[in-house]
């Protein structure tokens, strides 16, 4: 979701808030809505998501949360 | 902080590893994960009554409503982020290299001030903790330079849209780096999905490729060459100073064109460079794992050192990062490539940040979204502060004793970035630009807001 989102906001803000020809930042190619282009965006998105949405990764486990007092049998 | 947020897609592909330390990482971009070393953590009542099977038509209870509400706050922060990041880079063009080292020396404090705090009033910090090797430290910080460098000066050519989705080459990158150096194993579904990624983003660059094997560069299309030594008379009607106090010309430079053809083969470029930062970072990930697998530590206290040392490999390196924001510029700029240039450039990005000069950019407003960038990353502060205060409960006067300062930072930035909004508003260049500033402001100052009534909020529930 935020990467779908800051797309969308970077593209906003890229191709239509601010001109392209103005800044070094905006040019490069016009290709944003080229079928290559989504089709890039969806296989990275659904990548993402899949990989996410995967089996736990191997590796050390940190705590993110407090440990909870466990509850009496 | 080198937070690089898994949420906000530049993850480093790990949902185990403790965050890095630059805020690149912010960016670039990592999910703050607390370390094993939280020997003060509340105890939690449980409650042994049984429960009862809910109806649909059941109003959500309001710890639901809370964790909705804090789920759509830190995902329009992490997108908000990686978008204000890149304008960030935009409104400082040619001062990036001096960006990298502000975003790593401003964490400082802020990790000083959590850090001091912890020490003083918590047993957070372990003298075990203090006793870890400093040169590991080091040796994370750089790198985390390197990743951050690229990340930040590279970022500043390429187009903005294409910056989210390279960043997601840290997934495959860390789980390939983890594979081999440490022996990890991973499952089909994360080789599959690390496959589509990469053919994800070579597909999305091929019109680039196109548009560069065939040469067919718009003539519309030129390049913003910053020049220190051109007058105020030699800037194309469209560039103007953000302030009445436009910069002096410096003598010692040379005048050269203000616009030029853009090379689009150099966009290539750094977009393979910005590809490819994401090996550095997935080995500062990895390497954090392997040097802290058996060591505990405390994210605030790895994150201090880390951010220290990575403004002091930034120094030396400043040779070579400034000629490095000089290529990526353009090619056929040597304004900037000679590093005698360097301190000068530095000085005028001082100016760029504290007043807004930005004399490369079209719109005389720069240091708004500079301020809202920092004040997007203080309200990542204020995230994790809002943890802390949930475990540890700090009476008021602490908290404003050790927090005073970065909460007038945040505010500060804010109302900056509201004054330069309304004297661009006054005296307008480029209305849509300053629409979009304002909305941006308010937009953070609502961010700020909430979240520190949350804090607020949930202080008044510790007490």
């Amino acid at each position: 979701m935020p990467i779908v989102l800051s797309y969308v906001v970077l593209y906003v803000y890229n191709d239509i808030i601010v001109s392209k020809s103005i800044d070094g930042s905006k040019i490069g190619f016009n290709g944003d809505l080229h079928w290559e282009s989504m089709i890039g965006v969806v296989l990275v998105v659904v990548g993402v998501m899949v990989y996410r949405g995967a089996a736990k990764e191997p590796g050390t486990e940190y705590e993110t949360e407090p440990g909870a007092t466990p509850p009496p049998i | 902080m080198s937070t690089t947020s898994l949420l906000s897609g530049g993850g480093s592909g790990r949902r185990n590893l403790p965050n890095q330390a630059s805020f690149a990482t912010t960016t670039t971009t990592t999910t703050t994960t607390t370390m094993n070393n939280y020997s003060g953590s509340r105890t939690i009542p449980v409650s042994l009554t049984p429960t009862t099977p809910r109806c649909a038509c059941q109003r959500p209870s309001k710890e639901t409503t809370m964790m909705a509400l804090c789920m759509g706050v830190v995902i329009l922060t992490s997108a908000g982020e990686r978008a204000s990041f890149k304008m960030m880079i935009d409104a400082m063009k040619p001062f990036r290299f001096f960006l990298t080292q502000l975003i790593t020396l401003i964490y400082v404090p802020i990790m000083f001030a959590i850090v001091s705090y912890k020490k003083l009033r918590t047993p957070d910090i372990q003298p075990e903790m203090e006793e870890f090797s400093k040169c590991k430290f080091a040796f994370m910080a750089l790198l985390d330079v390197v990743h951050l460098s690229i990340v930040t000066i590279s970022g500043g050519i390429i187009p903005a849209p294409l910056t989210v989705l390279l960043l997601q080459s840290s997934v495959p990158a860390t789980m390939f780096v983890s594979r081999y150096f440490l022996g990890h194993q991973y499952q089909w579904t994360h080789y599959t999905s690390s496959l589509m990624i990469l053919i994800g983003l070579s597909i999305y660059m091929i019109p680039m490729v196109q548009s560069v094997t065939t040469n067919q560069v718009p003539s519309n299309r030129t390049h913003a060459v910053f020049s220190a030594s051109a007058s105020a008379s030699a800037f194309s009607p469209s560039f103007s100073f953000s302030s009445s106090t436009p910069l002096s010309p410096s003598p010692s430079l040379p005048t050269t064109t203000v616009h030029a053809p853009t090379t689009e083969l150099n966009v290539v470029y750094n977009c393979i460079i910005y590809f490819f930062c994401c090996v550095p970072g997935a080995l500062s990930a990895i390497y954090k794992e392997y040097a802290l697998q058996t060591q505990p530590m405390d994210m605030y206290y790895l994150n201090l050192w880390v951010t220290f040392f990575q403004f002091i490999i930034l120094i030396p390196l400043a040779p070579i990062g400034f000629h490095y924001q000089s290529w990526s510029i353009q090619s056929n700029d040597s304004n900037w490539s000679d590093f005698r240039h360097l301190f000068e450039n530095i000085g005028m990005g001082i100016d760029c940040w504290l007043k807004g000069n930005n004399p490369s950019a079209d719109y005389r407003d720069g240091a708004v979204v500079i301020g809202a960038e920092y004040a997007q990353c203080e309200v990542r502060w204020f995230q994790r502060m809002y943890c802390c205060v949930v475990r540890h409960c700090i009476d008021l006067i602490l908290f404003l004793f050790f927090f005073s300062s970065p909460v007038c930072i945040v505010f500060g930035l804010v109302l900056r970035g509201m004054y330069f909004t309304l004297q661009c508003i006054c005296h307008p260049i480029n209305a849509s630009r300053c629409i979009f500033d304002a909305i941006e402001c308010v937009f953070h100052c609502a961010d700020c807001t909430l979240l520190c009534g949350l804090v607020c909020v949930q202080r008044y529930h510790c007490f």
